[in-house]
């Protein structure tokens, strides 16, 4: 039984950690066999024998000659058991301010005067016991928490876009596209660097030509700009980055 | 591959959707939510917390009353009460004090005006309850101790009217089980309480760029949504694994038309009280405050530091503005002194405490100065929300006030006696009490039930007729079946009823 549980931890863990796609294999996160102990699909069963049956994307990848390339590019097998807590306000600031590397105390206000993690806090999952009398997180996610996620996500992101667009030589995000040429090659680079600052990853072909993309979508007013900032916001905002 | 990259034409397009309608931009939200009224009653929630006593209050009793039980009673010399028609059932304290408790902080009473002002709206009936737990007691005050289903009244009332409204059920006070969940987990999720922590910040974070440093235009921000949500989000190997989880999948549906439409009705614009001023400068961040800002803040001037004034202030603002069916307020169990206020020798300034320790719970190191001002305070907020409610008109002709109820609910009684002829004393708690309801939908100038003047013992009514019946006590179950007929909810027979409490 304790080994059982151990197993389906470290497999839980490796699913949940080990997810990032190597560009070039389109998104396998890993090989094929740590996927299958990853989502515990099976109850803990080790990486060591493998059956077709375990997962999904792996029963598909076989075709008619029984040849097996491995999982389909992207496909991840449901978690059995997923088990995932979102971050909470300050959490989530202390990472962005990290990945950015923007002090944590200019990271994002409200006003001008009021941390925004601060000021949105309750909604983002963290109590107030002295001020409030709020002991627990509140049962219920509020409807406004995404929204002042997108507040923070918003101002952290346009913060991190205007000084590295303010000065290029000392750019931390966007440097290929802040030096004034905003081509889809060097979108492509500030896409892979945005992932693995955020979410401590590679991005796969897919995400990297999508959010390329939406540089096409964008008012062709300080375009580049815009669309670092939105790129970042993008990714900071994800499901991804809010949950661990 | 399928190429799914998301337009901004496209994204464009479903905000338009979204904005089309006669309804502020909540089409999205009313097309979701089926078996919305049109006809919405208000329910405003004001919780009186740590125990209002009723004979504190509007059934106060007189010594002269009392007789030969007055030495030992809780009751007041004639000369505190107001001196108000004699067609008024009720009674108020007017007095000045030195303090309140132990605290040296100088105040008046002035509950004769707010009678005279609203006993037509106002209705008392007697209620014995059934807990001297402070949550539990709470608790059972907006569920009848679970009289329907474990529903709370605010879910009750969300339920039935909520549906066009963006957030039906808004709870505004904190660290209270007057905003606890219901046991009710059938209801939609929409009708349990959204809870404000910062009613003067708040409004902020009904739109995800505007007003932030960095803001973008609301066709960018789209465009960038749809993008995550619709595309990275979904395909995200994260996702494909975790987007069972509870709190993923929660995540995901708060996203979306719902949010969308939040921005779309520019409640941003319509909620933010606070003036164009330090510390706030809303106008440096392309913000203004609301049209009705100044009106509600010449109502609730201390909203700046008095926590009740604040909430008093958006709680108006979210019926105004369509936005909630029921908003939950109330005194927390926190001292509030105005900022700068010294704790020096000699006393505090007069009014400049908004809440004793404890609020009406502070009864127990002084009973009769804290009821005394708790009460006020009150009656204070009440009549703030009831001029301004008197003052919108909902359609031809008929106010928002007119289709409000104001429930001031409390914990319990306290206990009746006190030492022979105390002035301050202190109390414990008491399930014997009673309520009071401020609307123009329940039987007005009321008292449903009675006091015994020489005990302090409430006794009930009969629930049809409202003829007092001395042998009765009245039961939360059948004071919350009376509330929903107020609210014209009805329970196919769940409940019972309560004619006597309806206009």
């Amino acid at each position: 039984m304790f080994l059982d549980s151990r197993l389906t931890l470290v497999a839980l863990c490796c699913g949940a950690l080990a997810l990032p796609a190597c560009r070039g294999g389109g998104g396998g996160g890993g090989s094929s066999d740590t996927e299958t102990a990853g989502t515990d699909s099976t109850g803990g069963t080790t990486d060591t024998n493998p059956t077709a049956s375990e997962t999904e994307g792996e029963a598909e990848s076989q075709d008619e000659t029984g040849n097996d390339d491995g999982p389909d590019p992207g496909t991840q097998a449901p978690s059995a058991r997923p088990r995932v807590k979102f971050k909470t306000a300050q959490r989530y600031a202390t990472d962005l301010s990290n990945a950015l590397e923007i002090p944590r105390e200019s990271l994002c206000t409200e006003l001008d005067d009021f941390d925004c993690a601060a000021v949105h806090r309750i909604a983002l999952g963290e109590v107030d016991a002295f001020g409030l009398r709020l002991f627990e997180p509140l049962e219920n996610m509020p409807l406004t928490a995404p929204i002042a996620v997108d507040r923070i996500g918003l101002t952290a992101c346009g913060e991190r876009a205007q000084r590295d667009f303010d000065a290029p030589g000392q750019a931390v995000s966007f440097s290929e596209v802040a030096s004034g040429d905003a081509s889809a090659s060097n979108r492509d680079a500030v896409v892979e660097r945005l992932y693995r600052q955020l979410l401590l990853r590679e991005a796969t072909d897919r995400e990297v030509e999508q959010v390329t993309a939406m540089y096409d979508d964008l008012p062709s007013s300080n375009q580049a700009q815009t669309w670092a900032q939105m790129a970042c916001f993008v990714i900071a905002t994800s499901t991804e980055a809010l949950f661990y | 591959m399928v190429n799914s990259k998301i337009s901004r034409r496209r994204a464009l397009a479903s905000l338009g959707a979204i904005s089309a309608g006669g309804f502020a931009g909540l089409t999205g939200i009313r097309a979701s939510r089926a078996g919305g009224a049109e006809d919405p009653r208000f329910l405003i929630v004001l919780c009186a917390s740590g125990g209002a006593s009723i004979i504190d209050g509007p059934l106060a009793i007189s010594e002269v009353d009392a007789g030969a039980a007055a030495p030992t009673l809780n009751c007041f010399p004639e000369v505190v009460f107001g001196n108000l028609d004699p067609s008024i059932p009720f009674r108020a304290i007017d007095a000045s004090l030195g303090a309140v408790g132990p605290i040296p902080v100088p105040f008046t009473t002035g509950q004769q005006a707010f009678i005279e002002s609203h006993h037509q709206d106002m209705l008392v009936a007697t209620l014995t309850s059934t807990s001297v737990n402070h949550q539990v007691a709470q608790s059972r005050a907006v569920t009848g101790n679970s009289a329907w289903r474990g529903r709370t009244i605010q879910e009750a009332v969300a339920n039935q009217y909520g549906a066009a409204f963006p957030l039906p059920n808004v709870h505004l006070a904190t660290g209270t089980a007057f905003t606890q969940r219901g046991a009710d987990s059938s209801l939609p999720a929409w009708a349990y309480g959204e809870q404000v922590a910062s009613p003067a910040l708040w409004p902020l974070a009904l739109d995800g760029s505007r007003g932030t440093s960095h803001p973008v235009d609301s066709d960018v921000l789209a465009t960038a949504r749809a993008l995550r949500n619709d595309v990275l989000d979904v395909e995200s190997q994260f996702n494909q694994a975790f987007a069972g989880a509870d709190g993923v999948r929660n995540w995901t549906g708060l996203r979306g038309s719902s949010q969308a439409a939040i921005e779309q009705a520019e409640l941003i614009d319509k909620l933010l009280f606070v003036p164009d001023a330090a510390p706030y400068n809303l106008g440096a961040r392309g913000l203004s405050p609301s049209p009705d800002a100044e009106l509600v803040r010449a109502a609730f001037p201390n909203y700046d530091w008095d926590p009740l004034h604040a909430q008093a202030a958006l709680a108006f603002l979210l019926i105004k503005n369509r936005v909630s069916v029921t908003v939950t307020l109330g005194n927390g169990f926190d001292l509030v002194l105005e900022d700068g206020t010294s704790l020096g020798g000699g006393g505090l300034p007069e009014g400049s405490m908004a809440n004793p320790p404890i609020g009406f719970d502070f009864s127990h190191q002084g009973h009769r100065s804290t009821q005394a001002f708790m009460w006020s305070r009150i009656y204070e907020v009440a009549g703030g929300l009831i001029t301004l409610l008197q003052g919108e008109e909902w359609r031809d002709g008929e106010s928002l006030w007119d289709r409000t109820m104001i429930y001031v609910a409390t914990d319990f009684g306290r206990s009746k006696g006190r030492p022979s002829n105390a002035g301050e004393w202190g109390t414990g708690h008491d399930l014997n009490n009673g309520i009071v309801l401020l609307s123009p939908m329940v039987s007005g100038n009321t008292v449903l039930g009675g006091v015994n003047a020489t005990t302090g013992m409430t006794h009930g009514f009969d629930p049809g007729t409202g003829e007092v019946d001395e042998g009765r006590e009245m039961t939360e179950e059948e004071i919350f079946g009376g509330m929903l007929g107020v609210m014209g909810i009805d329970t196919n027979g769940e409940t019972d009823s309560m004619p006597a409490m309806e206009a």
